[in-house]
């Protein structure tokens, strides 16, 4: 296991660079000079050489791409050309934002999810099972900006139960919450119904219901176990998503998330604050999937057989 | 199951008719997200804070900053928040000049305090012109006081500080000019041109404007959340004597959020888009609350005489020709702004109210580009960004110039692109918008004009005669020379030459709950919010 691991973050590194490397060459070979973004209305030929000098742009690439390795290596992501403020320093502000978004998002949408899917399976066929999908088929299909403005509109400015916009204290998460999680859990809660019904089909159920089991106990405690890895993959993916950050929700509500944070920096060309976000959702991908394999190898033995190591 | 399927479906299209319909009640309910403070008087303002990332006014180009910052700091020199006129703000009383122009005396006012309580002095004033103009610093505004003498050597690096500043003591300084520039006081009133604490902002190093923002304004920063909130505190030892607010909060949120925390009562001050803001003038309960400003500056469209076939002055006269800029106005824009007639707006010298309106000719136009060599027409492209508010008029423009056997290309690209096109000359047609930093027609015609920008935005124009004419016109100083000096250039430059081709002044909507008061926009763009009062 500790050898699998070590050959895993490896690997990791190894993707970090090669992450790196196609970004810094992206933002060299696209279009968009940040002094011009920086100057906005006006400035002559030794300005923006000026202002190009003073970013240390006039360097030759390899210099500032091996400067920028060494420093992330190092945990400096530079100074924001826009802001001039340590980029480390503005990533962590929005990761906390982002963070906390992002967990109750996650649970809502994984608890929430998996009730709707679990029950739809359970009472498959009746009024129940046709309610909850059709429900969910409306949160995968309804845009996530629509179901923002719907509930500002409702509950912020008809209803005045809950704040339109700000991050000011917990009930301001609320809407957020719910808008960034419904698209998932909806997703999860289909996935979910799909598994559990195969699930529920299976000998050992009926051996476990023929045992006199507690039908809650067959559901959460064998059904569940086995319906999970299919889940667990697109959880997975799920929170992937959901801690890159989403642009439109915090937008929206105005939320300083790490999504706005990498949105803006890249129209803007503010080429420290882009590769450190990218670095950060590197290293996110790459460590949820590293722990959704040790997942795996819990939840099915086989998996855990086969692997080996 | 049919019907259930349907009633369903009827529940949640009348829950979202219900949703998207009529505005909510003004006053309202007990609401767990309404701040209304019994007690302190709070300005809630709603902006774009997206680009607040540092107040140091030095660092920006940004409107929102410069607002904040003007709040905080102040210029030596202020513009009346109506009229715009010049007055004294730091110092006693405006400068003297000598009698070649060249050199500025001031006298300071004594007794004034920056925030933390360290008095205002000329070593003040010296060190933050020093800072405007440090290469280390790299100001993005240098560009505006490039006339004080010893600017260009400091940038340049051939000196260690800047020369043509000098401290006589505490209250009495001197700034000498290359040159004699007669809008220099207008220039020293521009929004980044703030006074900065020596102290405090050496010791602040590279956190000036992240950590400490101080200066002498009616208002000091309480707290900053970058691109977030900035919350503003009354300055109870304020030399101009205490304002009426407690505090101001500004909120960072998108426009469409902002109208929604306006209806709810949660805002008191937010900007209307012109396009909308019909559904809330001619809305019983809000039409009293929209309030409007015409703005100092100008929508022009912009040929780049570099590019074919803009380097055709045919061409140039052709496109203009066949622009129907009443029909914008008075269509797209329903009446709410004005079309222009020169490259300055009423109000700025220069303009020139005899002016004929510039003509709208489609059977001219066509004769033109035939004469050009065009005679089956011809294709042009802008070049715009993908969410630009001036999307829907280069559509209309694209229409219109169809008439006249000129296809418009409209080309989309992402804001850095657009920029990055702009500034290396690449642009062959854009709108172009200009609002006055200072109340002078140099501001117009010399930063858009003069070939030192000609490449970083895009307009081709390299002309010595052109380029000596403007800056014979900075030493001018009687007012009705300068009048007739930049109404004649301006001519030249728009109905002789055809380098652009203005379209319309700028003016802008915005709302001011009921219970705020004496808070406007500007005519120079920028909110002012230091006189405003809450009355509930």
């Amino acid at each position: 296991m500790i050898k699998y691991i070590c050959n895993r973050l490896a690997q990791s590194i190894l993707v970090l660079v090669g992450v790196t490397l196609v970004t810094f060459i992206l933002l060299n070979v696209v279009p968009g000079d940040p002094v011009a973004v920086m100057l906005n209305r006006r400035a002559d030929q030794k300005t923006v050489e000026r202002v190009r000098h003073e970013l240390g742009l006039d360097r030759p690439l390899t210099t500032q791409y091996i400067e920028f390795l060494t420093n992330t290596a190092k945990g400096d992501f530079g100074v924001s050309y826009f802001d001039k403020k340590p980029v480390s320093e503005m990533l962590w502000q929005g990761f906390k934002t982002t963070i906390r978004l992002g967990s109750y998002a996650f649970i809502f949408a994984t608890i929430f999810g998996l009730i709707i899917g679990i029950l739809s399976a359970v009472y498959r066929g009746k009024i129940v099972d046709k309610i909850l999908m059709f429900m969910s088929m409306l949160g995968i299909s309804a845009p996530v900006f629509w179901i923002a403005v719907i509930f500002q509109i409702v509950f912020g400015l008809y209803m005045r139960i809950l704040p339109i916009s700000g991050a000011g204290t917990g009930i301001h998460m609320v809407l957020p919450t719910i808008t960034l999680g419904l698209g998932y859990a909806a997703s999860t809660a289909r996935l979910a119904r799909t598994n559990v019904l195969e699930a529920l089909s299976q000998d050992y159920v009926r051996t476990a219901r023929s045992k006199g089991l507690n039908e809650f106990v067959v559901v959460m405690k064998h059904i569940l176990k086995n319906a999970a890895i299919p889940i667990v993959t697109l959880l997975g993916l799920q929170i992937k998503g959901i801690l890159g950050g989403s642009m439109i929700v915090e937008t929206i509500f105005s939320l300083p998330g790490i999504g706005k944070l990498a949105i803006s920096a890249i129209m803007a060309r503010d080429i420290p604050v882009i590769q450190a976000t990218v670095v950060y959702v590197a290293v996110i991908f790459v460590a949820i999937n590293l722990i959704l394999d040790l997942l795996y190898g819990y939840l099915d033995p086989r998996v855990r057989v086969s692997k080996g190591a | 199951m049919k019907r259930l399927l349907c009633f369903v479906l009827a529940l949640t299209m009348i829950f979202s008719l219900t949703a998207c319909g009529a505005s909510s009640p003004k006053e309202p309910a007990d609401s767990t997200n309404s701040e209304k403070p019994a007690g302190p008087k709070i300005l809630r303002v709603a902006n774009d804070l997206s680009s607040v990332g540092n107040l140091d006014l030095h660092l920006s180009t940004y409107n929102q900053n410069f607002e904040i910052g003007n709040t905080v700091a102040e210029t030596l020199i202020n513009k009346d928040p109506e009229t715009l006129e010049l007055y004294p703000l730091l110092l006693t009383k405006m400068p003297d000049i000598s009698e070649d122009g060249l050199t500025y005396t001031f006298e300071l006012k004594q007794g004034i305090k920056f925030h933390d309580g360290s008095p205002l002095t000329s070593e003040d004033v010296v060190y933050t012109f020093n800072r405007f103009f440090d290469p280390k610093t790299a100001c993005l505004t240098t560009w505006l006081a490039t006339m004080i003498k010893g600017s260009n050597e400091f940038l340049e690096g051939k000196e260690d500080h800047l020369t043509g500043i000098k401290a006589i003591d505490d209250y009495h300084f001197t700034l000498e000019l290359y040159y004699p520039y007669s809008a220099f006081s207008s220039v020293l009133a521009a929004a980044p041109l703030v006074i900065y604490p020596s102290d405090a902002a050496k010791v602040a190093g590279d956190r000036w404007g992240v950590d400490t923002f101080i200066g002498t304004g009616p208002f000091k920063l309480e707290s900053f959340e970058p691109k977030t909130k900035v919350v503003l505190a009354r300055n109870d030892e304020y030399h101009g004597g205490a304002k009426k607010l407690d505090k101001i909060e500004i909120l960072n949120m998108n426009k469409e959020t902002a109208l929604l925390e306006f209806e709810a009562g949660n805002v008191d001050v937010v900007g209307v888009d012109t396009q909308i803001v019909d559904s809330y003038l001619n809305n019983p309960e809000y039409k009293d609350n929209v309030k409007f400003q015409e703005y100092l500056g100008i929508y022009t469209l912009q040929f780049n005489q570099d590019l074919a076939p803009f380097d055709n002055p045919k061409v140039r006269e052709a496109v203009a020709l066949a622009t129907d800029r009443n029909a914008i106005v008075q269509g797209y824009l329903k009446g709410h702004v004005k079309p222009a007639k020169s490259l300055f707006p009423p109000g700025i010298p220069g303009f020139d109210e005899s002016l004929p309106e510039l003509p709208y000719d489609i059977e001219k136009a066509k004769a033109l580009l035939a004469e050009a060599g065009y005679p089956n027409g011809i294709e042009i492209t802008a070049t715009t960004t993908e969410n630009s508010s001036f999307i829907n008029i280069y559509q209309i423009l694209q229409q219109q110039y169809a008439k006249a056997n000129i296809t418009m290309n409209i080309e989309l690209v992402d804001a850095a692109g657009w920029f990055d096109k702009r500034s290396t000359g690449n642009v062959q047609l854009m709108i172009l918008n200009w609002f006055a930093d200072f109340n002078d027609p140099d501001n117009f015609i010399y930063s858009l004009y003069h070939s030192d920008s000609e490449d970083f935005l895009s307009t081709g124009n390299k002309d010595p005669e052109f380029d000596a004419a403007l800056e014979k016109g900075r030493l001018i100083t009687d007012p009705a020379e300068k009048q007739k000096f930049y109404a004649d250039l301006e001519y030249k430059l728009t109905r002789e030459k055809f380098a652009e081709w203005p379209l319309y002044t700028p003016a802008g909507y915005y709302m001011v709950s009921d219970r705020a008061k004496d808070v406007f926009i500007k005519r120079d763009f920028l909110w002012w919010y230091s006189d405003a009062d809450i009355v509930q």
